[in-house]
């Protein structure tokens, strides 16, 4: 009886002992949370481009591959017009002056619009508001430039070196 | 049959195709004021705007005709010329850069195109 009453201790005693380890392990285990808040942790936070503020991305007209291809399809389009196409005895257009076109709308970062002339050449035409607008006439060894800016009108000549500082400085 | 004169006061008529039309803004782009053997217009020769739009519908489906005064055209230096096309069109005109040039280029043609009208769009 009396070493019935040992083992049953003993039994009692082990399984105390495991609560208190299980307890011991609990709070061990739960006092590491305060700890990972107590460190202080340094975000460095990274804007995602293209957020809400981001300003590059803001403006849809910019890097618009939409409109780039659009401008694309207009200048496959131009390829096709035979004589006569404005009802005026027109040019057909250009070849030469079609290729010069595609380069120059592959490298701006805004697209123009896009018109053919009756003289079998391509305009192409940046348009803010009256008083600020740029029209260049693409011939096939010459680009004419019509700007207004600020309501001051420039007309003239210009290189095919000089044309995407134009085109940029327009749109700053 | 017209005078050779055309008076301030006379409309010039252009039709205007698709390629041309400048949908963003709803006019005409200034390129369809450039042409290397200067600009057709119709005058109005006293008829009134709907037989002027008419007569110019029947020779191409356009998708807008505009007219703009010829007042208008004399104004930013630019020149009209009666040029009647014998047993085809008797109110043929041109405008012209100047007189010793045909071309209109950069700033005319803009001008041209803002003093201008639509009076038909399809």
């Amino acid at each position: 009886m009396r070493n019935r009453n040992v083992i049953s201790d003993t039994r009692k005693r082990y399984s105390d002992l495991i609560k208190y380890a299980t307890l011991i392990l609990i709070a061990d285990s739960t006092s590491q949370i305060p700890r990972i808040i107590e460190e202080p942790i340094n975000f460095s936070y990274h804007k995602p481009v293209g957020s809400q503020n981001s300003t590059r991305f803001n403006d849809s007209n910019r890097y618009s591959l939409e409109k780039l291809k659009l401008n694309k399809q207009t200048l496959i389009h131009l390829k096709n017009l035979k004589s006569n196409w404005n009802g005026y005895n027109s040019k057909p257009i250009n070849e030469e002056v079609i290729q010069i076109t595609e380069d120059i709308i592959s490298q701006l970062d805004y697209q123009p619009k896009v018109f053919p002339t009756g003289r079998g050449t391509i305009q192409i035409e940046f348009f803010k508001d009256q008083n600020n607008q740029l029209e260049i006439e693409i011939f096939e060894k010459e680009l004419f430039m019509y700007k207004i800016e600020n309501g001051e009108e420039i007309e003239s000549t210009i290189n095919f070196k000089d044309l995407l500082k134009v085109i940029s400085e327009f749109h700053v | 049959m017209f005078n050779e004169i055309i008076d301030d006061s006379e409309f010039l008529f252009r039709g205007v195709v698709n390629v041309n039309w400048d949908f963003e803004n709803d006019r005409p782009s200034s390129a369809t004021f450039k042409d290397s053997l200067g600009v057709s217009v119709d005058r109005d020769g006293g008829r009134n705007q709907t037989e002027c739009i008419t007569e110019l519908l029947l020779k191409k489906n356009f998708i807008a005709i505009c007219k703009v005064l010829t007042y208008d055209v004399r104004e930013i230096g630019a020149i009209v010329k009666y040029l009647p096309i014998i047993n085809d069109n008797i109110f043929h005109s041109e405008i012209h850069d100047s007189i010793e040039v045909i071309q209109l280029k950069g700033k005319k043609p803009n001008k041209i195109r803002d003093k201008s009208t639509t009076v038909y769009k399809k």
